[in-house]
């Protein structure tokens, strides 16, 4: 499913150089969908041969650049020029098939005990909103997702668990999100996924970019 | 296969096989991976007549020890591993003659903790996303066998100085403030940079823990995750800094006070548990 939206424009940004090869746009500690939108729409305006790497984020995008092709005066000029893209307003959601609970879910009841609703309640609200991709970052292809319903709200757990297998769903604070590696963590794993979001070896290693959106579709088995 | 040209025996505490780093996934939290001496690395190909990306081993600590598959022109580069080829010692930074089934072992790190091993024409390693630099996570195994990527170049006589590789383990590096700095306060920055700290015991590809100190602690709750490289230096809550290396996170929750400029990062590869390190702001 793709959906056009409108990009607001005119975000104040500092600029930071680090290192002799980085610097950092920074709009500020701010979680907005507006703000984020005009994040990766100025990064993907970035995009030039001098410029080796860019990372967006929530509310900063960092650049790692060459300083024997562009200067440091130049890439300020550069970057304050930089119009964003009115082009690409499209964002791609994907649905995830999740089977909620049981193996697959085993804090599901801890979640619903400590927001004082039914287990199926939790997965009614859990799977009845999108959630913007607003960044990838802390393993490859985890998701930073935005708008978890406040009822829903679980603190991480006291003893992370040593192996969380790839592809369950947690919540943890305000936060919902996908291992998608094995790996240890404190997250409440409500759910288990099939969806794989990072897939070496494949064309499109990373299947979901920053700016798409999630949304979670209850079923038995995956 | 006949290309072979090593087999690992012992891989010691870490030995993994890196390139220049993989580049353009970081976005995706796909980390840049790459030689933690970037230094030491680029002389080894360079003395060897390799291109400047060449796979090579690196090796953290002692005991590794490998066989040789087949005649060529190595060399080591970096901290000194007080190695044999046949049980006769062998220098650093110099290109050395093997012999098919010629047996390379690390007696005990002089100084310094990781040094690099290249072939002349290079190892050839499986390219993931671009790169050969094996991903966070994986490592050399005993019983694994690296191939011959070829063809052989011509060796550079080139000047190098390893002099920063101390064997008091007191080191000063050069820092630029943090993005955060603001957010931390001037005055703890300014302290911080005047400040020496203790390496600690967890120190690995991901990141380097230094020793925790009571005016760092409780400054922030975090800040809105941003882009991070290796040579930031993030303080958490409890006041410990953590300085990110090249498998460590590609975005982080906590403010960076200060960043290791890249001709000193060759020396954050080489710090051991215990040492000193302190700051010089540029």
């Amino acid at each position: 499913m793709r959906k056009e939206y409108q990009l607001s424009v005119n975000f104040q940004f500092k600029l930071h150089f680090p290192a002799d090869n980085y610097v950092l746009i920074d709009f500020g500690n701010r979680i907005d969908v507006d703000l984020n939108r005009y994040v990766l729409s100025m990064a993907s305006a970035l995009e030039t041969d001098a410029i080796i790497e860019i990372i967006p984020a929530y509310s900063s995008i960092l650049l790692e650049y060459n300083p024997d092709f562009i200067k440091k005066h130049e890439l300020k000029s550069f970057i304050k020029s930089a119009k964003p893209k009115q082009m690409e307003n499209i964002e791609t959601c994907h649905e995830i098939n999740v089977s909620y609970g049981g193996e697959s879910g085993p804090d599901l009841g801890f979640v619903s005990q400590n927001a004082g609703l039914s287990e199926q309640q939790v997965i009614d609200i859990h799977t009845s909103k999108e959630y913007r991709v607003f960044m990838i970052g802390f393993l490859p292809g985890f998701c930073y997702l935005g708008g978890l319903d406040p009822r829903l709200e679980t603190k991480r757990l006291e003893i992370p668990r040593l192996l969380i297998p790839a592809g369950s769903v947690g919540i943890a604070g305000g936060q919902t999100g996908i291992y998608p590696e094995d790996s240890p963590g404190g997250w409440r794993i409500i759910g288990k996924t099939g969806f794989r979001f990072f897939v070496p070896g494949a064309e499109e290693p990373f299947p979901v970019k920053p700016g798409d959106s999630i949304r979670f579709r209850a079923v038995k088995d995956v | 296969m006949s290309d072979s040209i090593f087999r690992v025996i012992e891989p010691g505490i870490h030995s993994s096989v890196q390139d220049g780093g993989r580049r353009g996934y970081r976005r995706y939290g796909m980390p840049l991976s790459g030689p933690l001496d970037p230094y030491a690395y680029a002389i080894l190909n360079s003395i060897l007549g390799n291109r400047e990306n060449s796979a090579a081993v690196e090796v953290t600590g002692s005991w590794f020890s490998g066989e040789f598959l087949r005649d060529c022109s190595f060399a080591l580069c970096g901290a000194d591993p007080g190695a044999t080829l046949d049980d006769a010692a062998i220098p650093v930074n110099e290109v050395i003659c093997a012999k098919n089934s010629s047996i390379l072992k690390f007696h005990g790190m002089k100084s310094g903790i990781r040094t690099y091993i290249g072939v002349a024409g290079g190892i050839e390693g499986n390219v993931f996303l671009g790169s050969t630099s094996m991903p966070r996570g994986k490592r050399l195994a005993s019983g694994d066998i690296l191939c011959f990527a070829g063809p052989v170049g011509n060796p550079d006589i080139v000047e190098h100085d390893f002099s920063y590789i101390r064997a008091d383990g007191k080191y000063k590096v050069k820092v630029r403030e943090g993005p955060d700095s603001v957010l931390l306060g001037k005055k703890i920055t300014k302290e911080f940079i005047k400040d020496s700290f203790k390496v600690s015991l967890h120190l690995d590809r991901m990141g380097i823990r230094l020793e925790p100190k009571e005016y760092l602690s409780g400054l922030s709750d975090g800040i809105v995750t941003k882009p991070v490289f290796p040579g930031c230096i993030q303080v958490t809550g409890s006041g410990m800094p953590v300085i990110i290396m090249n498998d460590g996170q590609t975005s982080g929750g906590y403010p960076v006070i200060a960043v290791i400029q890249n001709e000193d990062l060759r020396i954050i590869g080489q710090l051991k548990t215990g040492d000193l390190l302190s700051f010089k702001g540029v």
